[in-house]
């Protein structure tokens, strides 16, 4: 089989940038390993390295799978993956005060990761569903139930970063089904309202926000009243419940919110993180050559802040090709999911292409400072097995579906 | 309504990814390029630490190239309280090494900090010990500590250094800019947790040593009128003094000392009043000594000579409302007679002939009431009023030394002006200044600021000095070996408290010789608790320090010594006559009449070894050799090293070679440590080690 040949089958450019930037990945994952202050790192470059290999095996059967065999196996794979979680939450083990993690003989498989495929294959699965009207409210009870269940495990252990990556999903995956974008703003409302309380003037702007939404949606003027007031009740209380909270209780409540980070250390890092990245220039401080990398002033530097390494090194250029790879691979989901004859692969794509840029998208912006640290690694760069593994396979169905774009 | 419309989603999706990469482009625009030199230096400011190279300072050094003033290695010692396990005898070990108390330095490492200084600028025996030692979290940091070989003796002229490295005093504080080092720095970096991690791509700028600096001071000079200073406070009860001797027809000072004086390398004895330099920074009435204006302008306008004669008043006088005193009862008086026995009648007398212009004139040619711009801090100019506000006195006082305030310099440099032939001097304390490689760099040429008296009538000044000193007021300072010009002063001192004129100023100032005067010596003594004419205080002092000086002057100050001719009776092998502890005029005179011929070695007032040794025969006309030593110990007898830390190596062997210690030199430069040490009892055929270590390195770490 030759080359020319694959190419008809699969995408094969999108392979190649997911392969550039596990490559880069790699590269520097080895950079944060170099000098008398990584001991903890050296070496991880090569364990990268190895996963880069499994990962390469799950991207290509993930290609080569047929549709409907996705399509059969999401309700097992789903089930499968709450099963997962649930024994993560017993049998887990404890990283940094979260239980992520289950030990596979040496190997911390990360279950969450695992949730995002199945979760995707099984919203596609379900919203594929052509009978139903997926502009009425009722239609959307489904799919978030299905997103919820294993949303709550992950938040459980807790891990709120990948947790949201499921909410990114659903959202995606709901939009590209045809749910009206007011329907999708009324879900969220609640959780405006709910943030909005605090603030009073805030809140007022929020309902009359509110109105408008609820006005141009389709809603019966009973459910509009009944969202109105539900809100507006939902944020009231929250109110009051979170004043009559005692100090301590508080604390519980934002510790929970900001899990996995240290939140005494996260302006450190933010900023510490700025100055790696602004310090970088145009062309960078060159590989190896990070000051603020190798003197240990940049922290998770191999994980979430993977990419002030590559500013600190590279500079603007190198973050600009990091980017550009990422807006291809993303453009090239997108235009798949749009060609793809079938609803069930072009959603499928949407998943994925809403969770690589929620990942992207929030890791870099909170590498920049312009997002609160959350504890979320950088898909394809940041050091870690599952992600890396997951990341690749995700990559591979979709470079599968680019070549199978009339199967159904 | 809209429905499953994929064209339009794929719109809206694409268009919402765009957002997200156009923010972060925006963003990483923003960081690296726009701001990024103020991340740039956020990042550096964080890891680099600018450690500073102190310079050395430059070395100070006398006429001869001894050293005044030198940089030398040490240590200081810090400490890091983290990693000190058991503070308790750590405590105890550094106390018994640095003499600091036990629950003071028990406190500074219990302190919670990283680091902590614990002394500076340590001893050397300190340092070798604590190198010795090993005690885990205390660290030794190069410095540099500055030693001031001469100690007290120079100590107003060298001056002295805070601990930022400045000068303060003395010509450490004139010439600061040109001693002291450029400072430079390298770059050190740390991490996160604050250790230090030095990167070969650090930036350095090598540090510059400072210039050298030679002074006119004779250092030989400088410990002579020193102690003779010391002396003759102590023995007048007086408050305080000056010396100052220079070369007339170059101006140069060859010593300046003055008391109160303290110890550089003693902090406890810098006191304020201690550390003046009263010889440029105090003014006082100057008294008789002053007279030498009035008689230079009075010859110099020829109104008088020598031979005129004046009445004295048989010792009262007049002046409208007031009387003016003379110490003896005089008759009529030749102007040289008036002169020797200082009458102030006549000197009254002779200034109001002058008339105040004229007066005024000459007093502001010897440059009174000016600075004489010489190269030390504080100097003041001294009072010198307008002949508008004199009042009907002022005249006939000032011509006899009070109304009028100088400086000793400008009381020295009117007389080396006589000296010179009538030209006066601007006075010069800095000869050069050289740079590392002993180029020099800058060099003062004796400068003459101007003529003030004709050759004849300076020729007749120094005779009527010298008169003086014959057969007038300056007897005591009279010596047998040469003529001295000179006079004596006492002047009343206004005392604020009192409010009268109750205390006194005894000078004595004098030309040795009298014709072709090599050096010029100022001896003022304020405030002599019992005796207070300048006769009985300030000439005997004069006299005790131009003996010793003419002993280590080469050539001899005055000509005529040692010109006794030779005489060799017959070739018989004669006993050595025993001159021991005679001074080296009469060992000379002795060993010349036994017969023998003398050479001299080493520099002191009383012979402490000859060779041969006394009762030994030698033919006549065989040479002995005397060493000279002038080290009180040695003359008192007590046989005891002498303590020769910091001294330059050279001055050190010299030293060691007037007590008779063989020297076992290791290093070179300036000794550090001695063994046997100071005060030991010297036995035959001693040998001493003196460890030494070279000045200062180019550069050092400085003190964190």
């Amino acid at each position: 089989m030759r080359l020319s040949d694959i190419e008809k089958r699969v995408d094969l450019s999108l392979i190649a940038c997911a392969l550039i930037l596990s490559g880069i990945g790699v590269a520097l994952i080895y950079s944060t390993g170099q000098g008398p202050l990584a001991a903890s790192r050296v070496g991880l470059y090569f364990k990268q390295l190895t996963w880069l290999g499994v990962g390469l095996g799950a991207l290509s059967v993930a290609a080569a799978l047929p549709l409907r065999i996705y399509d059969g196996f999401a309700k097992i794979l789903y089930l499968m993956a709450i099963v997962l979680l649930v024994a993560v939450l017993v049998v887990g083990e404890t990283r940094y005060g979260a239980r992520r993690w289950l030990d596979l003989g040496g190997f911390l498989f990360q279950p969450s990761e695992f949730a995002k495929i199945a979760v995707i294959l099984f919203l596609g699965r379900i919203l594929s569903n052509r009978r139903t009207d997926w502009t009425t409210f009722r239609s959307l009870m489904l799919p978030v139930a299905v997103t919820l269940i294993p949303l709550a495990l992950i938040f459980k252990e807790p891990d709120l970063g990948t947790g949201f990556s499921l909410v990114a999903i659903l959202f995606g995956m709901l939009y590209w089904a045809g749910v009206p974008a007011l329907n999708l703003a009324v879900l969220v409302l609640p959780v405006v309202s709910m943030l909005c309380s605090f603030w009073g003037w805030v809140w007022l702007i929020f309902f009359g926000a509110q109105w408008l939404i609820l006005h141009r949606s389709r809603l019966s003027v009973v459910h509009y009243v009944f969202v109105m007031i539900g809100n507006g009740a939902l944020g009231t209380a929250t109110n009051k419940v979170w004043n009559s909270l005692e100090e301590y209780q508080k604390e519980r409540i934002i510790s929970f919110l900001s899990s996995g980070v240290d939140r005494m250390g996260a302006g450190y890092q933010a900023v510490q993180s700025k100055i790696a990245i602004g310090s970088g220039n145009v062309i960078g401080k060159g590989f190896l050559n990070g000051t603020q990398k190798s003197l240990a002033f940049l922290p998770q530097q191999h994980t979430d802040f993977i990419f002030a390494v590559l500013g600190e090194e590279f500079g603007f250029i190198g973050c600009c090709v990091v980017v550009f790879l990422y807006a291809v691979i993303v453009w090239k989901g997108i235009s798949i999911a749009a060609r793809a004859r079938s609803r069930f692969g072009g959603l499928v794509c949407a998943g994925v292409v809403s969770m690589l840029l929620y990942h992207a998208g929030v890791n870099m912006l909170m590498t920049l400072g312009l997002a609160p640290v959350t504890g979320l690694p950088l898909p394809f760069l940041s050091y870690g097995g599952s992600a890396l593994i997951v990341s690749l396979a995700v990559v591979g169905a979709m470079a599968g579906i680019a070549g199978r774009l009339h199967e159904y | 309504m809209r429905t499953y419309d994929s064209r339009h989603r794929l719109k809206h999706i694409a268009l919402g990814s765009l957002v997200i990469w156009v923010i972060v482009f925006a963003r990483l625009f923003q960081l690296q390029i726009v701001s990024h030199s103020s991340y740039e230096d956020r990042a550096k400011a964080q890891h680099n630490r600018r450690v500073p190279l102190t310079g050395i300072r430059g070395t100070i050094y006398d006429r001869n190239g001894e050293i005044l003033a030198q940089d030398i290695r040490t240590s200081s010692v810090c400490a890091y309280p983290p990693q000190i396990r058991n503070k308790e005898a750590t405590a105890r070990e550094l106390s018994s090494a640095l003499g600091i108390s036990y629950r003071k330095l028990l406190r500074s490492l219990k302190k919670d900090a990283g680091y902590v200084s614990i002394a500076r600028k340590i001893s050397a025996e300190a340092e070798a010990r604590l190198r010795e030692a090993k005690l885990p979290g205390i660290d030794l940091i190069d410095d540099t500590r500055r030693i001031y070989p001469l100690g007290g003796a120079a100590c107003h002229v060298v001056g002295l250094v805070n601990t930022d490295g400045k000068g303060t005093e003395g010509v450490e504080a004139q010439l600061n800019d040109v001693l002291e080092g450029t400072p430079g720095w390298f770059i050190l970096s740390h991490d996160a947790r604050g250790k230090d991690v030095v990167t070969s791509r650090s930036l350095s700028k090598q540090p510059r040593p400072g210039a050298s600096v030679m002074l006119t001071i004779d250092s030989r000079y400088q410990t002579i009128a020193a102690s003779s200073l010391k002396r003759a406070v102590a023995e007048n009860g007086a408050a305080g003094g000056s010396i100052l001797i220079l070369n007339p027809s170059t101006g140069e000072i060859l010593a300046m000392v003055n008391e109160p004086s303290f110890d550089p390398g003693d902090r406890r004895t810098w006191k304020k009043a201690a550390m003046r330099n009263r010889a440029v920074t105090d003014q006082f009435e100057p008294g008789s000594t002053f007279k030498l204006i009035t008689l230079a302008a009075v010859l110099e306008e020829g109104m008088a000579d020598t031979s005129s004669t004046f009445f004295a008043e048989n010792g009262m006088m007049n002046f409208g409302k007031f009387r003016i005193r003379d110490t003896s009862k005089h008759g009529w008086l030749t102007l040289k007679q008036a002169f020797a026995y200082s009458s102030n009648i006549v000197a009254a007398k002779l200034g109001i002939e002058l008339g105040p212009e004229t007066f005024y004139k000459y007093c502001r040619a010897f440059s009174f009431g000016a600075t004489t711009g010489v190269e030390l801090p504080g100097e003041v100019s001294g009072t010198l009023r307008n002949p508008s506000v004199w009042s009907q006195r002022s005249l006939p006082t000032m011509a006899m030394g009070q109304e009028i305030s100088v400086t000793c310099l400008q009381l020295a440099m009117a007389y080396a002006a006589a000296g010179n032939d009538g030209v006066l001097m601007r006075p010069s304390i800095v000869k050069k200044v050289e740079d590392k490689n002993g180029k020099p760099v800058r060099e003062w040429a004796p400068r003459r600021v101007r003529r003030v008296l004709s050759s004849s009538t300076a020729r007749t000044v120094r005779e009527l000095l010298a008169t003086a000193v014959d057969e007038g007021t300056g007897r005591n300072a009279r010596v047998d070996w040469c003529r001295l010009g000179g006079k004596t002063g006492t002047a009343q001192k206004y005392s604020p408290k009192t409010r009268t004129y109750s205390r006194f100023v005894g000078s004595f100032a004098g030309l040795v010789p009298a014709e072709n005067s090599r050096i010029i010596c100022l001896v003022v003594l304020d405030e002599p608790a019992e005796e207070h004419l300048g006769a009985l205080v300030a000439a005997p002092a004069f006299k005790e320090v131009i003996e010793t000086v003419s002993k280590c002057a080469r050539p001899p100050l005055a000509p005529d010594f040692a010109r006794i001719p030779f005489v060799v009776e017959n070739d018989a092998p004669l006993p050595v006559p025993d001159v021991r502890l005679l001074g080296e005029r009469e060992a000379a005179r002795a060993l010349r009449s036994a017969g023998f011929r003398t050479e001299v070695r080493g520099i002191g007032s009383r012979v402490f070894r000859q060779y041969p040794p006394p009762g030994v025969f030698a033919n006549a006309g065989a040479t002995v050799e005397l060493e000279m030593a002038e080290n009180e110990r040695s003359l008192e007898g007590d046989e005891t090293i002498p303590d020769l830390r910091e001294l330059p190596l050279r001055e050190a062997l010299r030293r060691l070679s007037s007590v008779a210690v063989i020297p076992d030199v290791k290093g070179s430069g300036i000794v550090v440590a001695q063994h046997p040490p100071a005060g030991s009892r010297i036995r035959p055929g001693q040998v001493c080690v003196l460890r030494c270590s070279p000045p200062a390195d180019l550069y050092r770490w400085s003190a964190r």
